[in-house]
């Protein structure tokens, strides 16, 4: 028992955010604000076409008559929408680079001291230098504050024909595809974080994945948010045509700072017929001090929708940032036979409060969903799993798995779950279980009585605990999220 | 939002109407008034109230209910066929909220038990009120209005040691003579240090008028103090049924509640308990079975306020033809209450496509060192084994019915008291599709 109680202290104790230093750019930021006229500014600034404006003033319109949501089981200040700068660009991004190697050398900087994964894995050991080796199986469309200032693999990715760009880019670029996409999977009056995203949104990614195509590399993109008081409103969007397969991982970290940032990012999947789309998320923003001051508020959309029949969608995130999280991915399962996944390990230390789960809505006939959600709850953490499994009418034969479990550390923490099951249709199959528990003093004993520390008896414990997800991390995220797991843990032993 | 302005004030009107004969003192008086004003300012609850998400109350506020001025004459026969045979038990019979002397038997209780009518408990202590002190916090406005409404009820109160030597059968019946009755329903159960007690509490509904019912339960459990509560639920078809449990306690306590759903157009039970010293024991077993088309929800709290107390949480629901099921369970485990040991299950079995079933299992943790698990299914007969009693000789309708029973018989069987069993499982046979050719079972 004492042993254990030591853990409690030590992991309550500082660990000194790894990521957090602000990079110093000229930022081209628009005054704090929000109003027509800075969604004018932000889409004249972008070159955007005319009807891109009016779906975004259409937006703003909604989210005025919209009332910022209570429900979750979180507790922070009110949010000044009007004290935030909705448009900060790198200064350097007038003459955008065209490849990694034109970048702001202090961006690679900034890379380099996350360490993750861009200076990580050998297969990008070329950026610095000027040649990439030519095995790199990892593309990257690097989002530093609001605009995109590189892409790299353009010329391998159109080769098979997949489009990856920023959606600024897609804008102008290939607007029929995103007229004909954007706002389908998440509307733009959705949610109250979704109808400002839609009004604000600065920058983010855009996939195109044709007609039968797997895309020959795994698409990444780094989400960093840098000049102070700029909140960062990505909106991604991802198209799966018939029969292709894509594998898209995101990450994000930010440095330490003292004012809370908000974030509003919008994801949106279509798969088509056949199609399979796995998302990866790591999310490692600073998550605040010790007494809750700073750190991000994360106020997420993710949503994808299964369109064709037999198509996949497969949520991984692994959540160990941010102060306050809010986050449901989420899969419509409307296709026949289509699957929708969710694996999802999240932490909460310190002040951190997260409400994060998912929706799974099951359409189509012989849909399947499958929900595992591992919680970690230490200090004065605050953490909730929020899912919802709903059945309609329609989807005969649906089958639904969910399992969630909590492990707390410390007598300080919470660990909340509110799992929403609605079933309409009398030959769906829906199982839920969940537990909450803490490291067994037996486990412990176990361990150390066959020699190992009790910090790695505790890692040991704890990746065994969430293993069934990193097992669905490509292999590059999965060794990040060791990694931030492990460091999270680092000083569980004093 | 509709104006519920009107629908208020029917109420207001209504109160002012039967305050004179309601029963208790002056210090009663004032605390209903307290009630009523809470009640009017939030009026029935809604569905953007994530505790009312699922089922709407429009049925009722479009309805405008009053209470009886007295019991109305019934007969005897009316309700034998509510007696389950050989239950050999005291009686305490209300009709459309009043206490109704000559349908109970109250002879013979043990010394030190006191078992009343509500009305009269009240009546007897000048300062009395319709809420117990003991129990606190009893939100909800139809938990306010039911304090301000009250009539009648059952009243028990057990000294230290006494054991009641039957169980007691309180049966609330809504004669359904009239349109648009109410019976504003108040027990409570005052159990003494290492007092015992059976209670079974029977609502049913004759005729076929449209009324409603509303009653709120409390129990004081003093140390060591074990209760067994069976609710038995029959409303009619055209009933309306909101039933609210509330319970604190104390160490060493015990409470066995059983909750059978059958009946009503729409029924909605809270039931709350408090455990607040250790070694407290909460037992929750409850089966739902909206069939036609009924409306069932049914919602729990458990508040672990202490360190080492246990719950037990099973509830199972079958829905067949239009039926709509909700189970909401909510476990909460305070900061302190270390070594909280808790477990939840709900199952549903969907019989229909038009049935539905909603349900949410919650957790609130706020301690460590505790064990708290919650389980949740939904889903339908195993095929295989409607095939193994067909090959048997079963004709299709009667293999599903006895694999419905056997599936709800789980629960009956935990209530421990047989003829109330055999009682219970004849009236699920009764309900259940192709299940009447197998009442036999029972």
């Amino acid at each position: 028992m004492a042993a254990h109680q030591e853990d409690v202290e030590t992991l309550v104790a500082e660990r000194e955010y790894e990521a957090g230093f602000v990079t110093d750019l000229e930022s081209d930021t628009v005054a704090p604000g929000l109003n027509e006229d800075v969604i004018r500014f932000i889409s004249a600034k972008k070159d955007e076409p005319q009807w891109m404006l009016d779906w975004r003033l259409e937006s703003y319109r909604q989210w005025l008559q919209m009332r910022h949501p209570r429900w979750p089981h979180l507790h922070y200040p009110q949010i000044d929408f009007q004290s935030i700068s909705y448009y900060s660009a790198p200064k350097s991004a007038k003459d955008k680079p065209k490849s990694l190697d034109e970048i702001d050398p202090k961006l690679l900087e900034t890379y380099e001291k996350l360490g993750i994964p861009l200076h990580e894995q050998e297969m990008l050991a070329g950026v610095e230098g000027a040649e990439f080796p030519k095995s790199n199986n990892v593309a990257v469309d690097a989002v530093f504050d609001s605009v995109s200032v590189a892409t790299t693999f353009k010329q391998k990715l159109a080769d098979a024909g997949v489009i990856f760009c920023s959606i600024s880019e897609a804008i102008r670029e290939h607007p029929e595809l995103v007229q004909k996409y954007l706002g389908t999977v998440v509307p733009q009056g959705d949610n109250f974080f979704a109808a400002l995203n839609s009004a604000v949104f600065t920058d983010g990614s855009f996939v195109y994945i044709p007609k039968g195509v797997t895309c020959p590399m795994e698409l990444s993109t780094y989400f960093r948010i840098n000049a102070e008081n700029t909140g960062q409103f990505e909106r991604t969007l991802i198209i799966a045509e018939e029969g292709s397969h894509v594998s898209y991982l995101e990450g994000c970290t930010a440095p330490q700072r003292d004012e809370n940032q908000l974030h509003a990012a919008v994801v949106e999947l279509v798969a088509a017929d056949d199609a399979e789309i796995k998302y990866s998320t790591v999310q490692n923003w600073y998550p605040g001090d010790e007494n809750g001051k700073g750190g991000i508020y994360n106020f997420v959309t993710k949503r994808g929708e299964c369109r064709g029949d037999r198509s996949k969608i497969s949520w991984t995130q692994v959540e160990t940032g941010s102060a306050i999280t809010w986050k449901y991915p989420s899969c419509v399962l409307t296709g026949r036979d289509s699957v929708g996944e969710f694996y999802s390990v999240a932490v909460t230390r310190g002040m951190q409060q997260a409400d994060t789960g998912t929706k799974m809505i099951h359409v189509g006939e012989n849909t399947k969903s499958t929900i595992i959600a591992k919680g970690i709850s230490a200090a004065r953490g605050e953490q909730s799993y929020r899912g919802l499994v709903k059945i309609l009418p329609s989807a005969h034969n649906a089958r639904n798995f969910t399992q969630c479990d909590s492990l707390l550390i410390g007598d300080q923490c919470g660990a909340h779950t509110f799992p929403y099951v609605e079933s309409k249709n009398s030959t769906a199959k829906l199982e839920h279980e969940a537990t909450t528990s803490k490291i067994g003093e037996d486990q412990m004993f176990y361990c150390q009585q066959r020699g190992l520390s009790e910090e790695d008896a505790v890692n040991l414990i704890v990746n065994g605990f969430c293993k069934e997800v990193f097992n669905e991390l490509p292999m590059e995220f999965a060794v990040e999220a060791q990694k931030l797991l492990n460091v999270t843990l680092e000083n569980a032993v004093g | 939002m509709n104006d519920i302005a009107p629908l208020i004030d029917h109420y207001l009107a209504e109160y002012a109407r039967v305050e004179r004969d309601l029963p208790g003192g002056e210090a009663g008086k004032k605390a209903r008034h307290v009630d009523l004003r809470a009640f009017a300012e939030t009026g029935f609850p809604h569905t953007r109230m994530e505790d009312w998400k699922y089922t709407s109350l429009r049925p009722l506020e479009k309805r405008r209910f009053e209470i009886a001025d007295s019991a109305e004459d019934i007969d005897a026969d009316a309700i034998a066929p509510f007696l389950p045979d050989e239950l050999d038990a005291y009686r305490l019979v209300l009709v459309d909220g009043h206490f109704s002397k000559r349908l109970s038997a109250l002879e013979g209780l043990p010394d030190g038990a006191r078992v009343e009518s509500f009305a009269a408990f009240l009546d007897a202590e000048p300062t009395a009120q319709v809420r117990a002190e003991e129990i606190g916090d009893e939100p909800g406005s139809l938990t306010a209005m039911n304090a301000a409404f009250a009539t009648d009820g059952a009243f028990v109160a057990l000294g230290r040691g006494v054991s009641l030597d039957k169980p007691l059968h309180v049966i609330t019946v809504a004669s359904g003579a009239h349109d648009d009755r109410m019976s504003q329903i108040r027990h409570r159960f005052v159990m003494g240090e290492s007092s015992r007690a059976t209670v079974i509490e029977h609502y049913v509904g004759l005729g076929d008028k449209p009324y409603f019912t509303n009653a709120v339960t409390e129990a004081v459990m003093g140390a060591n103090a074990e209760l067994t509560r069976c609710r038995v639920q029959q409303e009619s078809e055209r009933g309306y049924h909101i039933a609210s449990f509330f319970a604190s306690q104390t160490r060493d306590s015990r409470v066995y509640n059983h909750g059978f759903d059958l009946g009503g157009r729409l029924a909605r039970t809270d039931t709350n308990t408090r455990l607040v010293a250790e070694n407290a024991e909460i037992h929750l077993y409850g089966v739902y079975a909206p069939t036609g088309r009924q409306h069932i929800d049914n919602h729990t709290r458990v508040d672990h306020d202490t360190e080492h107390s246990i719950s037990r949480e099973i509830y199972k629901g079958v829905l067949a033809d239009h039926g709509r099921g909700v189970f909401n369970g909510k476990i909460i485990i305070h900061k302190h209450a270390q070594k909280t040991d808790s477990e939840q299950a709900c199952d549903a079995l969907l019989l229909s496509d038009k049935a539905e079933v909603d349900a949410k299992p919650e957790l609130e943790i706020y301690a460590d060192d505790v064990t708290a698990a919650h389980g949740s299914t939904v889903g339908q007969l195993d095929e295989d084994a409607v095939f193994y009693l067909r090959s048997r000789g079963v004709d299709e309708a009667g293999a599903r019915a006895i694999l419905t029973y056997s599936f709800a018989n789980a629960l009956v069987q935990k209530v421990g008291i047989a003829p109330l069993e055999r009682y219970v499982e004849a009236a699920l046979l009764h309900k259940l599709p192709g299940g009447r050719g197998y009442a036999d079972l029972a």
